[in-house]
C-alpha cells in the first residue's frame, strides 16, 4: 500500500464516519473523494481572489508591495498552522491511524501519508495565499524576482506551518485526567486558534520598522529576503536561517506527533477514581461541560470567539473611545461581536464525536438537543460575557443599551446556530464532527451570518445617529423570532 | 406486543429484510438467530425507529416507531451490537445523563442505578473514563444503559459478546426475570447453545427472511438446534462443499 493510498483511506474514513447518513440535500458541502477536491478548489478560489486583490496594492509603490507580501506570507503560515493543527488532532483524537498500524506498512510510508492527509484537507490551497498576490505585484512592478521569492517563501511557509501544526496537533490527546495538562493544552489551542488575530500586531511591528526609516530591514524579512538574497548577504543569511529553523521545527514536530499517535492506550489511574451521581438537568449540563473541558481543543474553540472577538473589536475602544462622530456605531459593532460569538456553539456538537451514535436510541427531539447545547454554551460563556457587558455599560458613554444588545446577540445567535445545527444533524446514528455538516457549509454559514451583521453596520451609515441602535434592536428581534420558529420545528422532530 | 408486518428494507441493492412478518409476545425470551447479514440488527433497530422500513409496518405496543420514535424509545431498552460509548465521560456521568433524558425521578434513579451497578459489578469502574474501560465493561455499560428506565421491551443485539461467564449468567437471570414480569425480551446471538439455554422462542433469519420461528421445545423436538439451523438456512450443503474445496 503506497503512502498516498493510506492518506486517501484515512482522509476518506474521517469524512465517511460523519457523512454516511447525512442529509442528501447537503451532499455538495460534504467531503468525499470528489468533494475534497471541491474543498481545496473552494479555498483556492477564495485565497486567489483575496491575494490578487491585496496584490493590487503594488500600485502604491514597491515599499507598500513589500509590506503586503510580508503580510501574505504571515497569513499563509498562520492559516497553515491552523489547518494542520486542526486536521492532525482529528487523526489523534479519532485514532484514525490505528488500523493502519496493524498492516505491514513501513513507518516512513505512514509518515509520508500523514503529510499528504494535510494536503487533502486544504493544504494544497495554502500557497495560493501568497503566490497570486506576488504574481500581480511582480507584473505591476515589472520585477520577476518578486514572484520567484514568493514561490520559495510560500514553500518554506508551508513547511513551517506544517511543523508548527504538528507540534500543536501532538497536544490533541483524546482526554486526560490531569487538570494541569488540560489547562496547558487549552491555552496552547487558544493561541493556535487565535493566530489570525496576531496578524495585526505583527504587521504593526513591520510597518514601524519601515516608517522608522529601516527600509533595508525589510529585505531581511521573508519572502522579500528570498527575492533579494543574491543581492544582499543579510537577506541570504536570513533566508538560510529561516530554512534551517523550519527544517529543525519540522523534524521536532513530526517526531513528537509520531510519538503521540503511536502511544497506544491511555494509562489507567493507579487508584479507583471517585464518582458520584448527579440528577435532573444538572446531569445533562455536567455531561456537556465535562466533555468540553476534557477535550482542550474543543473547549478552546468554544470559548475563543467569546474572548477573542471582544478583545480585538471592543477592548481598544475602552481606552481610546470611539472616533468622533461614530458613537452610534457601538450598537452594530457589539451586535456583530456578540452574534459571531454564538457561532462557536458548533463545537458542542463536534465534541460528541462517535458518542453521538448513542443519542439516537434515546427519546430526544432535535429541539431538546439544541436547548441542552444552548444552556451549556451559556454556562461556559456567560460569566465572561457578563463582565464584558458590564465593562461596556460602565466604560462607554451610553453603553447600557449596547451592553444588553451584546448579551442578547450572543445568546440569540448561539440558540440560532444550535437549532440550525440540530436540524441539519444526520437522520441515522452517526459520528458528529465538522464533516457532519461539511466544512464548506460551516464556512458558508459563518460568512452569511458575518455578512448579515456587517450589512447592519453598513445600513447604519445611512441612518441618523438615533436610529442606529434601533436597527440593531430590530435585527436582534429578528434573530429571536427565527429562534422561536426553529425551536417549534425542531421540537417536533426526533433525533 | 411487538409486531412486524410485511416489512421490507433495502440498502441500495442489498435487501436487508424481505417482507418479514413476525410477532414477539410478552413474557417470553426471544432469540433471533441468523448468519451475518441476515437482517437481525435491522429488524431490532426498527423497533425504536433507528431504521425505517421501505414497506410494511412496525408496532411496539401500538406505537409506530416511524411516526413516533420518542414514545417508542421511552418503552424500549436497546443495546446495539457495536459498542459505542463516550470515551471522555465516566459511566457515572453517562448514566446520570440518561436518567435526565428518560425523566427518571432522583430517588428512583439513585436506587435503580446503585442496584444495576451492584448486579453488573461495576463499582470499581464507575469513576473511570469510558476510554479506560475494558471491552467487557463497556458492554456492561451498554446493557445498563438499556435497563436504566425499566423498559417494557428489552432488545439486546449480541449482548453476551465479551462478557465473562459470571456476568453472562447474571444477564441470563435478569432476562428471565424481565420475561416473568410480563415484558418482551429479545436478543440476537451467533451462539446456538446460548439460544438453547436462554430462549423460550427462536426466530431464525436468513437473507432477510424469517425461515423458521417457534417455541424452543418444538424446534428441539425435531433435532438439535445446530443441525436444524444449518438445514433451514441452507448452510449444510454449502458448508460441505466448501470444506471439500478447502
Amino acid at each position: 500500500m503506497s503512502w498516498r493510498r493510506i492518506a486517501e483511506v484515512v482522509a476518506r474514513e474521517a469524512a465517511y464516519r460523519s457523512r454516511r447518513e447525512a442529509e442528501r440535500s447537503l451532499r455538495f458541502f460534504r467531503m468525499s473523494g470528489g468533494s475534497m477536491l471541491k474543498y481545496n478548489a473552494f479555498l483556492l478560489a477564495v485565497f486567489t481572489f483575496m491575494s490578487s486583490m491585496i496584490g493590487l496594492s503594488a500600485f502604491s509603490g514597491p515599499e507598500v508591495a513589500y509590506l503586503t507580501l510580508i503580510m501574505l506570507f504571515l497569513m499563509e503560515i498562520l492559516m497553515g498552522v491552523l489547518f494542520m493543527a486542526l486536521n492532525l488532532q482529528v487523526l489523534v483524537s479519532d485514532r484514525l491511524l490505528d488500523p493502519i498500524f496493524h498492516l505491514p506498512v513501513s513507518e516512513p510510508e505512514i509518515r509520508r501519508a500523514l503529510l499528504w492527509v494535510g494536503i487533502y484537507w486544504g493544504g494544497a490551497a495554502l500557497p495560493f495565499v501568497l503566490i497570486p498576490g506576488a504574481a500581480v505585484e511582480s507584473y505591476l512592478l515589472r520585477d520577476p524576482l518578486i514572484l520567484v521569492g514568493a514561490i520559495m517563501g510560500s514553500l518554506i511557509a508551508l513547511v513551517l506551518s506544517m511543523a508548527l501544526g504538528y507540534l500543536a496537533g501532538s497536544l490533541a490527546t483524546r482526554y486526560t485526567r490531569s487538570l494541569k495538562g488540560r489547562a496547558v493544552s487549552t491555552v496552547v489551542w487558544l493561541l493556535v486558534l487565535s493566530v489570525g488575530f496576531i496578524m495585526g500586531p505583527l504587521m504593526d511591528a513591520v510597518s514601524q520598522l519601515y516608517e522608522g526609516g529601516a527600509v533595508q530591514a525589510l529585505y531581511m524579512v521573508p519572502p522579500i529576503s528570498f527575492a533579494v538574497m543574491f543581492e544582499s548577504s543579510g537577506a541570504l543569511l536570513s533566508s538560510l536561517l529561516l530554512v534551517l529553523v523550519s527544517y529543525i521545527l519540522f523534524r521536532t514536530g513530526t517526531s513528537r506527533f509520531w510519538r503521540v499517535v503511536t502511544r497506544g492506550e491511555v494509562p489507567l489511574p493507579k487508584r479507583p477514581a471517585k464518582w458520584s451521581l448527579s440528577f435532573g438537568f444538572t446531569a445533562a449540563l455536567m455531561k456537556e461541560v465535562k466533555m468540553a473541558t476534557r477535550t482542550p481543543r474543543i473547549f478552546a474553540s468554544i470559548i475563543m470567539y467569546s474572548f477573542i472577538f471582544p478583545l480585538v473589536f471592543i477592548f481598544p475602544f475602552f481606552s481610546e473611545g470611539l472616533p468622533q462622530g461614530f458613537s452610534g456605531f457601538l450598537a452594530p459593532l457589539v451586535l456583530a461581536v456578540g452574534g459571531l460569538g454564538g457561532f462557536s456553539i458548533l463545537y458542542l456538537y463536534v465534541m460528541e464525536a462517535s458518542g453521538a451514535k448513542t443519542l439516537y436510541s434515546l427519546p430526544l427531539t432535535r429541539g431538546r438537543v439544541a436547548l441542552v447545547k444552548f444552556y451549556t454554551f451559556l454556562t461556559v460563556n456567560m460569566p465572561v460575557a457578563i463582565l464584558i457587558a458590564a465593562a461596556l455599560a460602565v466604560l462607554m458613554p451610553n453603553g447600557a443599551i449596547p451592553a444588553l444588545i451584546y448579551l442578547a446577540a450572543l445568546s440569540g445567535s448561539a440558540l440560532l446556530n444550535s437549532l440550525t445545527y440540530a436540524l441539519l444533524l444526520p437522520k441515522e446514528p452517526s459520528h458528529w464532527s465538522t464533516e457532519t455538516f461539511g466544512r464548506t457549509l460551516v464556512a458558508v454559514l459563518f460568512l452569511i451570518e458575518g455578512m448579515a451583521y456587517f450589512s447592519v453596520g453598513i445600513a447604519s451609515l445611512f441612518l441618523p445617529n438615533g436610529l442606529r441602535a434601533t436597527t440593531s434592536l430590530i435585527t436582534l428581534a429578528a434573530i429571536w423570532i427565527v429562534d422561536s420558529i426553529l425551536l417549534t420545528v425542531s421540537g417536533r422532530r426526533a433525533l | 406486543m411487538l409486531k412486524y408486518e410485511n416489512v421490507t428494507k433495502s440498502y441500495g441493492a442489498v435487501h436487508a429484510l424481505r417482507g418479514v412478518s413476525v410477532h414477539f409476545q410478552p413474557s417470553k425470551i426471544h432469540a433471533i438467530l441468523g448468519p451475518n447479514g441476515s437482517g437481525k440488527s435491522t429488524l431490532m433497530k426498527m423497533a425504536i425507529g433507528l431504521v425505517k422500513p421501505d414497506l410494511g409496518t412496525v408496532r411496539v405496543y401500538g406505537i409506530d416507531p416511524v411516526e413516533d420514535p420518542i414514545s417508542a424509545r421511552k418503552i424500549v431498552g436497546y443495546a446495539p451490537e457495536e459498542i459505542v460509548i463516550y470515551e471522555s465521560l465516566t459511566p457515572a456521568e453517562y448514566l446520570s445523563f440518561l436518567g435526565y433524558i428518560y425523566g427518571i425521578p432522583k430517588d428512583g434513579l439513585e436506587i435503580r442505578l446503585k442496584t444495576l451497578i451492584k448486579i453488573f459489578k461495576m463499582e470499581e469502574h464507575m469513576g473511570k473514563l469510558g476510554g479506560e474501560l475494558s471491552h467487557g465493561n463497556r458492554r456492561k455499560l451498554l446493557i445498563m444503559s438499556a435497563l436504566i428506565h425499566d423498559p417494557k421491551v428489552l432488545i439486546l443485539d449480541e449482548p453476551f459478546s465479551g462478557l465473562d461467564p459470571e456476568i453472562a449468567r447474571v444477564l441470563k437471570e435478569l432476562m428471565r426475570k424481565y420475561a416473568e414480569e410480563g415484558r418482551i425480551v429479545i436478543f440476537s446471538t451467533h451462539i446456538l447453545e446460548l439460544a438453547e439455554a436462554v430462549a423460550d422462542e427462536v426466530t431464525i433469519m436468513h437473507l432477510g427472511e424469517v425461515v423458521a420461528k417457534g417455541p424452543m421445545e418444538e424446534l428441539r423436538g425435531k433435532k438439535d438446534l445446530e443441525t436444524y439451523f444449518l438445514e433451514v438456512t441452507g448452510l449444510t450443503s454449502e458448508l460441505e462443499e466448501l470444506l471439500k474445496a478447502l
